[in-house]
């Protein structure tokens, strides 16, 4: 693996709630967060970060982008340990970092350009406002006040903003909301080229149809632990979703439990009045042969895509009807409500 | 401008110029041109008499009389401008991205506040000294540098303490209706229901409530009112006037604006450091 530029070791960080009592009506508990949290991101990498609503992303990235502070852990920026000078943690952090957060509501009469500045002298950084702003597609908005921008306007912008100090590290946190199929594809694209560059980023996104084919690396996390991490390729075999061919055929449902060898399986089969559909686990290369030697016709015969969600299911043991609801493919999620988590 | 770090003043100016350009300062500021200009214009006028036989006869006490004008109007829109200055960013996730930069929460609050407060001093600030104009002219006198500055630090310490309560407020807010709450709770409470405090107090206390001049009473309130900002703002005024003594030593009444000024300073701060989006 490559050089680590970001490494969390043990990191906890519990969200503080309202758990008011008679005599103590400001007493809080202890809620969700992300706990003893371990995660490695290799520099010039993109780590994809996948999880149900709730399960710790967005306090993941925060976190990170140095905005909350550790209960506790370690995270070690470019292999120096930040628990070494506990009390820089957060500035160190945030020089480093790039943060894009979900959704955010750009309001007021100021320009574009003017909000671009004032982020530049807040990072004490002389920044050419205009190439940045040309680099996400706002060139033509430079002079447009804050409120007469649509919602990807706004995330164009707020992506202009973490790219501001030409940071090593960035977080997106559900980059693509909000923005048009050609714009994802760009931001798409020039995350890319980022990363290229030897930026290494963390994005968060329920856009998970789209992840798989730019993502080095991928992390599912749920109830705020990271339950499987790695290339894709490695948590499929993790998983044992690896392997797999879907087939479909026309006619009678082939006898599989004759077909098939003892290492092969059948994971599922779904059969209409002339056509039939079945996924194999590790399919032995006579397979075929032997399924057409039986006088069955096969119509279909492809390896099974890597899909996230399927992943993401078989790593924290939800079905999808349960997950269904919380993940949507083609990302249109609603806005979220602040001061609530997600 | 170049005594306040780059950073600090960009957030402040960006702070200033869009609560300038805002709507509620096209409504307020005509309130503020009524109050005290106008308050300054009547209370210097020679044949004014104000309810106890009191003319005022110098600029000063015209503008003793004219700080009533900051204290409804001026500390009002201070509250009114400021009162969503940390919620709005909040509730927009503008916060967010502003916490995630590496200038210190220190810095962003004080550039914050800054900003807040210059948004109001300014345009108070130029009345202010508009109706100081109007009382030397419409009474053919002058008034010492040491009285004016007096006059004018007062103003400004009155309209920061409202501005930071504001804020601190803003910090705790999770909706807008609490932010405007307890900004206009707070300022209510300081402006009409403080005299209803030290009625209770005095009257708790023994002294003779009813009585005009009661020489106890005077000094019972002289204290308490420096447990109120405009109280502490009525007392510097006080210092530059020769026939009132409430019994508050000048230097009680400044040693408690320094308090009134770096303790919700160092809350609003604190507060910062702690925020999360």
């Amino acid at each position: 693996m490559a050089e680590a530029a970001l490494e969390l070791i043990e990191v906890t960080f519990r969200h503080k709630i309202s758990s008011p009592k008679f005599f103590k009506p400001w007493n809080k508990r202890q809620g969700p967060g992300v706990f003893s949290l371990n995660l490695t991101l290799p520099k010039g990498q993109i780590l994809g970060l996948v999880g149900p609503n709730g399960a710790g992303k967005t306090t993941l990235l925060r976190l990170l982008a140095g905005v909350i502070p550790l209960d506790s852990g370690t995270i070690k920026l470019n292999g120096d340990d930040l628990n070494q000078r506990p009390e820089a943690i957060d500035y160190l952090l945030r020089c480093n970092v790039g943060h894009m957060p979900e959704q955010v509501r750009w309001n007021g009469s100021e320009s574009v350009l003017e909000t671009m500045k004032l982020f530049g002298e807040m990072r004490e950084d002389k920044i050419n406002s205009k190439k940045l702003l040309e680099l996400v597609g706002l060139s033509s908005k430079l002079n447009d006040g804050l409120d007469t921008l649509s919602q990807g306007m706004r995330q164009r912008l707020s992506l202009a903003i973490s790219l501001i100090g030409s940071p090593e590290i960035l977080l997106l946190d559900e980059p693509f909301n909000g923005l048009d199929p050609v714009a994802a594809k760009s931001v798409e694209k020039m995350v890319k080229q980022l990363a290229e560059n030897g930026v290494s980023i963390i994005i968060s996104s329920h856009h998970v149809s789209g992840m798989a084919s730019f993502v080095d690396r991928l992390a599912l996390i749920h109830q705020g632990q990271i339950v499987a991490e790695g290339k894709i390729s490695e948590i499929e075999q993790d998983l044992g979703l690896s392997d797999r061919v879907e087939i479909a055929g026309t006619g009678e449902l082939p006898n599989f439990e004759k077909l098939l060898n003892k290492n092969s399986k059948l994971l599922s089969s779904h059969h209409s009045s002339s056509k039939w559909e079945v996924m194999i686990f590790q399919p032995d290369a006579k397979l075929m042969s032997r399924i057409l030697e039986n006088g069955h016709t096969i119509d279909f015969w492809q390896p099974k895509a890597p899909d996230i969600v399927e992943m993401l299911c078989n790593a924290t043991g939800l079905e999808i009807e349960e997950i269904g609801m919380e993940i949507n493919p083609v990302s249109m999620l609603p806005l979220r409500v602040r001061g609530e988590e997600e | 401008m170049m005594l306040i770090p780059a950073e600090i003043y960009a957030i402040a100016r960006r702070i200033c110029l869009a609560k300038w350009k805002s709507n509620r300062m096209i409504i307020m500021f005509p309130i503020l041109i009524l109050f005290i200009p106008g308050m300054a214009w009547g209370f210097s006028d020679p044949d004014v008499m104000l309810p106890g036989g009191i003319t005022p006869d110098n600029v000063p006490e015209v503008l003793f009389y004219t700080s009533l004008g900051v204290v409804f109007a001026g500390t009002m829109c201070g509250v009114l401008l400021s009162f969503d200055g940390i919620s709005r960013d909040r509730f927009s996730g503008v916060l967010e991205v502003k916490l995630s930069q590496p200038m210190p929460r220190s810095r962003q609050s004080i550039g914050i506040a800054l900003g807040y407060w210059a948004a109001i001093l300014i345009p108070v600030w130029g009345l202010w000294l508009a109706s100081t104009a109007i009382a030397m002219y419409r009474l053919d006198a002058s008034i010492e540098i040491i009285d004016i500055s007096i006059s004018f630090i007062s103003v400004g310490l009155v309209l920061l303490w409202y501005v930071l309560f504001s804020l601190i407020a803003s910090t705790y807010s999770k909706d807008q209706g609490t932010s405007v709450a307890f900004g206009v709770g707070m300022w209510f409470l300081f402006t009409f229901l403080w005299a209803l405090v030290t009625s209770m107090v005095a009257f708790a206390s023994g002294v003779e409530i009813g009585e005009v001049n009661n020489a106890e009473m005077i000094k019972l309130e002289g204290y308490l009112d420096l447990l109120s900002p405009n109280g502490v703002f009525h007392h510097l005024l006080e210092t530059t006037l020769d026939d009132i003594d409430r019994g508050v030593h000048w230097v009680i009444s400044w040693l408690s604006a320094l308090i009134w000024t770096c303790a919700p300073w160092y809350w609003f701060k604190s507060r910062m450091s702690k925020i999360k989006p």
